[in-house]
C-alpha cells in the first residue's frame, strides 16, 4: 500500500469534484530520514541574516524521504532575514516555524532549487505579537512538484504577515519519457486574531505548456480582529496550451470592522499590452517571456543578498 | 525626395464601426508633419492603423512605407522596420523595468545582444537630455510614473529605438509647460540626431513652437479635409477647426462623392 | 466607536399567516419504497416514473450527506411528509379554487400580479399545482405552460421524458436523489422556435403544511431563437418544525435562444432550501439568472449553466440576505465547454443579526474553450460582529487564449456614509436601510418593476428597527 500525507488543507471545504479540498502527497512517514535540527534566535534589537541550504543526499535510496525542522525565534525589537535554499533530489519536507516577539521582524525568502523528479514538501507555521511582522518571500521556478502550506497566526495587535511568491511552470524535460510538467501547489492561511492586523498576499506567476499550479489563499478575519485589512492579488500568465490553473481566494469573515480585498486575472497576455509590446518591435513570444521572467523580477526586489540573488538569476536563465 | 510614408485611401473599421473612410497621406524623409482636427474624427485610429494595432482593420486601402507594402504586416515587424508610435495612454508594466524594456526592443530589432556598458550609458545620456530622474530606469515601466514621467519615457524610447518615423499621439496632452518643453525639446534632438520623420498628433500648438513643421493635415469625420504648409496651424489657431471645416467644403474628398 | 443600530428580525407577517391545513391527503411521514411507491400511485404516474422513483431512491439511500456546507443535522427525513396534496383539482380560474387558498394568494398579490403583467401564472400550494393559467394570445404562439403532471401524460409526454432529470440526474448528490423520488408539482414550459414571449411567465410555491417537503420540478425548454423571462417566487409560513424544499430547475437553453431566470425566494425561516437548478446553453444562446434569497434557516442554492455550444452566454446576479438563525449559501456555478463562451457573476451578500452567508462558486474553463471570457464580482456587507460572512470562490482553468478576472470585497457600512445621510435629516436605521437597499441595486435593477418593490420592502423589513 502507497502510503500518503494530506497537505494544503482549505479552512472552509467546497465541492469535492473539484479537488481543491486539500493535495495528497505520496510519503513514507515511517521511513523518512531526519535532517539536522535547525535553530535560529536573536536577542532584543539584534539584526541576524543567514542563509540555510537544505540539501538530500541525491543517491541513496534509504533516504528518499527526508525531513528538516527550523525554528526561528526573533527577539522583542529584532529583525532576522533567514534565506533557505531548497535544494531536492528526492522527496524532502522542510518544516519552519516562526515566531516573533513584540516589534520583531522576521523575513524569510524561500528558493526552490530542485532536480525534475524531486517532491517538495514546504511548510510553514508562524506567529505574530504586537507590532511584528513576518514577511514570506517565495521563488518557486522548479522542478519537480512543491506543496507549500503555510500559516501565520496574526495574534498581536497590529500585527502583519506578507507573502510574496513568484512562480514559474515549467514544461516536462525535454527527451525525458513519461517526464510530467512542473506542479506548484500553494496554500497560505492568514488568521487575523489581534486587531488592527494586516495582511497582504501577492502571487505572480506564469505557466508553460504541461505545467500544474493551484494556489489556496485564505484570509481569515476572526471575531475581535477588529479593524485590520486584509489583501490578496494574483496573476497568472498562461503560456501553454496543456496547462492546469486552480485558484481559490477566500475570505472569511466574523469581524464587522474590517476591510478584505481579493482580486486576480488569469489568461494570456493582456491585448493591449501586446500591442504596446509589439508596438516596440517585441514580438509575441519574446513579451511573454519578458512577462514570465517579471513575475519572479517583482519579486526578486525583495531579496537583498547578492549571492542569493546571483542564485535566483542563474535559476532564471537555465529556465527561461 | 523619397517618400517614407504614403497612405492611399485608408478605410479602417473598429468593431461596427468605420472610422477611418479614405484617407491620403503621404510623408516624405525627413519632414515634421503635424495632424490635426476635432476629437473623435480619427486622428489617434490613423496613428494605431499604421502601427498595426490589430483592433483597427483596415477593410481597403494601402499603406506603403519604405516602398514596401505593410498593410498586412505584424506590429512588431513594422517597429523593426523603423515606426515608433508614443502612446497617449502607455501601459503600465510590473515587473519589467524601464531600461529592460527598451534593451528587449534594441535587442528584437538588432537582433544581437547589445552591451550593458555601452546600453547603459547612453541611456543615461539621453535620460539626461529629457532632464529625466535616473532612478527611473529600475523602475518598472510606467508604474507609479505621473502623467508628464510617462510621455517622457516615450519619447526616451523614441530616442533610444531611433525609428525613421515616430507618430506622436497626443504626447503633449495634460502637461505642463515645463514638461512640454523637455518633450519638444526631445522632438528636436530626434530630428537632429535620427534624422527621422514625424507625425505630431496634436490639440495644441505649444509643441509646435521650436520645430519647423513642413505639412499640415487637418481631419475631419474620418477624411483629410485640409493640407497646407505650417502657416495654417497658425490659421486653425485664430479661427478653430469650424470655419476651416466650413471652407474647405468644395476641396474636401468628402463632398465629392 | 459609534453606536450601532439594533435591528429587529423581519416582520413577515404577510407570508407567516398559516392556513388551517384541511389536506385531502397527506402521505404518512419518512421515506420508504412503500411511501415513494404510493406517491406514485397517487400521481397515476407511467410505469418509467415509477421506476425512475425507485431508482433514485435507491441512489438516496447510498449517497452521502454533503458536509462542505452548512450543517442541516436539524433536518430528521424521517419526520417530513414529502407528499401533501391540497383540497381541490387543479384549476383554470381564480373563482374556483378554493376560499382559504386564493385568500392566501390574494394576500401574497398573485391574482393581482397576473392581471397587471405576467403572461401566465402557475401556483402550486403543498405538493399540487392548484391554479394554472396562461394568457390566450401566449397560447396562441405556441407556447406551452402546464403542471408537470399534466405534460408527462399530454401531448409532450415524450419531450418530458426526454430532458427530465437528464440535465440534473439523480446521482448529481444526495438531495438530487431525494426528489428523483419524491417530486411533485412544478410547471413545464416549452417555447417553440423563434417565438419571443415578451411578458415574463410566473410559478408561485407556497408550502402550508407544517413539517412537510415540497419538491416540484420546473422543466422550461427554449427552443431555437425564441425568448422568455420566466419568475419563480416562494414563501411558507413559519413553523417551530423543519420544513423542507428540494425543487429541482432544468433549463434547456437551445441555438440562439435566451432565458431570464428570476427568483426571489422567501420561504420562511424554519425551511431547509436544498435546491438544485441548471440549464444547458447552446450556441449563442444566453442564460441569464436574477436571484434573490431572504428566507430559509440553511440554504443551498448555486444554479449552474453549462455552455455548450460557442458563443453561448451566461449571466448571474444575485443578493443574499442572511438575518438571524439563517445560514445561506449561495453563489452560482458555470462550465465553459465550448469557444468564445462568456459568463458574468456579480452577487452581493449581506450579513445580519447572527446571519451567516457565504458565496460559493465555481468557473471551469475546459481545454477547448478559446477566446472565453468569465469574471466573477462578489462584495460582502457585514452590519454587526455576531454575523458570519464567506467568501469561497473556485476556478479551474485549462485553456490558455482566456481572460478569467475575479474579484472580492468585504465591508462594513461606512460612517461617513450614515453621518451624510443623517445630515440630511434621515434617521440611523434610514439611513442604515437605504445604503443596503443601494448595496443590493445589482439585483433590483433586474427585476420588474413590481418585484424590485418587492425586494426593497422585504430589505427595509429587514433593517427597520430601534436604535439600542
Amino acid at each position: 500500500m502507497q502510503k500518503e500525507m494530506i497537505v494544503n488543507k482549505i479552512p472552509a471545504k467546497t465541492w469535492y469534484r473539484l479537488n481543491m479540498n486539500d493535495a495528497t502527497v505520496l510519503w513514507d512517514q515511517d521511513n523518512t530520514y531526519s535532517l539536522s535540527q535547525e535553530s535560529i534566535e536573536t536577542k532584543e534589537n539584534e539584526t541576524k541574516e543567514v542563509v540555510i541550504t537544505v540539501e538530500d543526499d541525491s543517491s541513496s535510496s534509504e533516504h528518499s524521504y527526508s525531513s528538516k525542522n527550523i525554528t526561528i525565534t526573533a527577539g522583542k525589537a529584532s529583525k532576522i532575514t533567514a534565506y533557505v535554499m531548497m535544494k531536492a533530489h528526492q522527496n524532502m519536507a522542510i518544516n519552519l516555524t516562526l515566531n516573533t516577539e513584540e516589534d520583531a521582524t522576521i523575513k524569510l525568502v524561500e528558493v526552490q532549487l530542485a532536480d525534475s523528479d524531486a517532491v517538495i514538501v514546504n511548510t510553514i507555521k508562524g506567529t505574530c505579537s504586537d507590532q511584528s511582522s513576518i514577511e514570506v518571500v517565495h521563488f518557486f521556478m522548479g522542478r519537480g512538484q512543491i506543496f507549500s502550506d503555510s500559516q501565520i497566526d496574526l495574534l498581536g495587535k497590529k500585527s502583519r504577515a506578507a507573502f510574496d511568491v513568484g512562480y514559474i511552470g515549467n514544461s516536462p524535460v525535454a527527451g525525458k519519457a513519461g517526464a510530467k510538467g512542473d506542479s506548484i501547489d500553494i496554500n497560505i492561511l492568514i488568521n487575523h486574531i489581534g486587531k488592527k492586523t494586516e495582511s497582504d498576499i501577492n502571487v505572480n506567476g506564469a505557466l508553460k505548456d504541461g505545467a500544474t499550479k493551484t494556489f489556496r489563499g485564505t484570509i481569515d478575519f476572526k471575531t475581535g480582529s477588529s479593524y485590520s485589512v486584509g489583501n490578496e492579488q494574483e496573476t497568472v500568465i498562461l503560456l501553454g496550451e496543456d496547462v492546469i490553473n486552480k485558484t481559490i481566494p477566500i475570505i472569511l469573515c466574523a469581524e464587522e470592522n474590517v476591510v478584505g480585498n481579493h482580486g486576480g486575472s488569469i489568461g494570456e497576455l493582456d491585448d493591449d499590452l501586446l500591442f504596446y509590446f509589439e508596438s516596440r518591435g517585441i514580438g509575441r513570444e519574446e513579451a511573454e517571456n519578458i512577462m514570465a521572467r517579471a513575475s519572479i523580477e517583482r519579486v526578486l526586489r525583495l531579496v537583498d543578498n547578492e549571492s542569493v540573488r546571483e542564485e535566483i538569476t542563474n535559476k532564471l536563465e537555465e529556465i527561461l | 525626395m523619397s517618400n517614407l510614408l504614403e497612405v492611399k485611401n485608408l478605410h479602417v473599421r473598429v468593431e461596427d464601426k468605420e472610422i477611418l473612410q479614405g484617407v491620403n497621406l503621404t510623408i516624405g524623409e525627413d519632414e515634421t508633419h503635424v495632424l490635426m482636427g476635432p476629437n473623435g474624427t480619427g486622428k489617434s485610429t490613423f496613428g494605431y492603423a499604421v502601427t498595426g494595432n490589430p483592433s483597427y482593420t483596415v477593410t481597403e486601402g494601402q499603406i506603403i512605407f519604405k516602398g514596401e507594402d505593410i498593410t498586412e504586416l505584424a506590429v512588431n515587424e513594422r517597429a523593426k522596420r523603423g515606426i515608433f508610435l508614443s502612446f497617449q495612454n502607455p501601459l503600465e508594466v510590473p515587473g519589467v523595468t524601464l531600461s529592460a524594456f527598451i534593451r528587449s526592443a534594441l535587442e528584437q530589432k538588432t537582433g544581437e545582444r547589445i552591451r550593458l556598458f555601452d546600453f547603459k550609458k547612453k541611456l543615461k545620456e539621453t535620460m539626461e537630455l529629457l532632464n529625466m530622474d535616473p532612478s527611473y530606469a529600475e523602475r518598472d515601466l510606467n508604474v507609479g510614473f505621473s502623467g508628464g514621467e510617462k510621455k517622457k519615457a516615450e519619447i526616451l524610447q523614441m530616442l533610444m529605438l531611433e525609428p525613421s518615423l515616430a507618430i506622436l499621439d497626443e504626447t503633449d496632452s495634460g502637461l505642463d509647460v515645463d514638461a512640454v518643453k523637455t518633450v519638444s525639446n526631445g522632438i528636436k534632438i530626434f530630428k537632429e540626431r535620427c534624422k527621422g520623420s514625424l507625425l505630431i498628433i496634436t490639440h495644441s500648438t505649444r509643441i509646435l513652437e521650436s520645430l519647423k513643421v513642413d505639412v499640415t493635415h487637418v481631419m475631419s469625420g474620418g477624411y483629410i479635409v485640409k493640407e497646407g504648409g505650417a502657416d495654417l496651424v497658425n490659421q486653425i489657431n485664430e479661427c478653430g477647426f469650424e470655419s476651416l471645416c466650413k471652407n474647405c467644403n468644395e476641396n474636401c474628398p468628402a463632398r465629392g462623392n | 466607536m459609534s453606536e450601532k443600530t439594533y435591528v429587529e428580525d423581519i416582520d413577515r407577517s404577510v407570508y407567516d399567516i398559516k392556513d388551517a391545513e384541511i389536506d385531502n391527503y397527506r402521505i404518512e411521514e419518512g421515506l420508504t419504497p412503500d411511501i415513494v411507491e404510493k406517491i406514485s400511485e397517487e400521481k397515476n404516474d407511467p410505469d418509467w416514473m415509477r421506476e425512475f422513483r425507485l431508482h433514485s431512491l435507491d441512489v438516496y439511500n447510498k449517497s452521502i450527506m454533503p458536509d462542505w456546507g452548512p450543517s442541516i443535522e436539524g433536518l430528521d427525513m424521517d419526520h417530513i411528509a414529502t407528499y401533501v396534496r391540497p383540497n381541490t383539482k387543479m384549476q383554470g380560474s381564480w373563482e374556483d379554487v378554493p376560499k382559504d387558498i386564493k385568500e392566501t394568494f390574494e394576500r401574497l398579490g398573485i391574482p393581482e400580479a397576473e392581471r397587471k403583467s405576467l403572461a401566465g401564472v402557475g401556483a402550486q400550494y403543498d405538493s399540487e399545482l392548484v391554479y394554472h393559467n396562461v394568457r390566450a394570445d401566449v397560447e396562441a404562439q405556441g407556447v406551452v405552460y402546464t403542471d408537470m403532471e399534466s405534460a408527462l401524460n399530454g401531448p409532450y409526454a415524450d419531450m418530458v421524458k426526454e430532458h427530465f432529470m437528464k440535465l440534473v440526474p439523480p446521482t448529481d448528490h444526495k438531495f438530487a436523489a431525494l426528489h428523483g423520488a419524491v417530486w411533485s408539482g412544478g410547471s413545464f414550459v416549452y417555447v417553440p422556435k423563434g417565438v419571443h414571449v415578451s411578458i415574463p411567465l410566473q410559478s408561485y410555491f407556497r408550502l402550508n403544511a407544517k413539517g412537510a417537503g415540497q419538491f416540484e420540478h420546473t422543466l422550461i425548454i427554449v427552443d431555437e431563437g425564441a425568448d422568455l423571462h420566466f419568475i419563480e417566487g416562494c414563501s411558507a409560513p413559519k413553523y417551530n418544525v423543519a420544513n423542507l424544499h428540494a425543487g429541482c430547475v432544468e433549463l434547456y437553453v437551445k441555438k440562439n435562444a435566451k432565458l431570464r431566470y428570476s427568483t426571489i425566494e422567501n420561504w420562511s425561516k424554519n425551511m431547509y432550501n436544498l435546491n438544485t437548478k441548471r440549464a444547458i446553453v447552446e450556441e449563442g444562446g444566453t442564460i441569464e439568472w436574477v436571484s434573490g434569497s431572504f428566507g430559509s434557516h440553511v440554504g443551498y442554492l448555486y444554479p449552474s449553466s453549462i455552455l455548450v455550444g460557442r458563443g453561448a452566454k451566461m449571466e448571474f446576479t444575485g443578493v443574499t440576505f442572511a438575518g438571524e438563525g439563517q445560514n445561506l449559501d449561495t453563489g452560482a456555478k458555470v462550465v465553459h465547454a465550448a469557444p468564445e463562451t462568456t459568463s458574468y457573476m456579480n452577487t452581493r451578500s449581506i450579513s445580519k443579526s447572527g446571519g451567516i452567508s457565504t458565496f460559493r462558486s465555481s468557473v471551469e474553463v475546459r481545454k477547448n474553450a478559446h477566446k472565453s471570457k468569465a469574471a466573477v464580482s462578489c462584495q460582502s456587507l457585514m452590519l454587526d460582529s455576531q454575523s458570519r460572512s464567506d467568501t469561497i470562490p473556485a476556478m479551474d482553468i485549462r485553456c490558455r487564449d482566456v481572460a478569467v478576472g475575479h474579484e472580492a470585497k468585504i465591508g462594513s457600512i461606512s460612517d461617513d456614509a450614515v453621518f451624510y445621510l443623517m445630515s440630511r435629516g434621515m434617521s440611523e436605521e434610514e439611513a442604515r436601510a437605504l445604503i443596503v437597499s443601494g448595496f443590493a441595486d445589482n439585483v433590483s435593477k433586474e427585476l420588474p418593476l413590481e418585484y424590485a418593490i418587492e425586494m426593497n420592502n422585504l430589505i427595509r423589513l429587514e433593517m427597520v428597527g430601534s436604535i439600542g
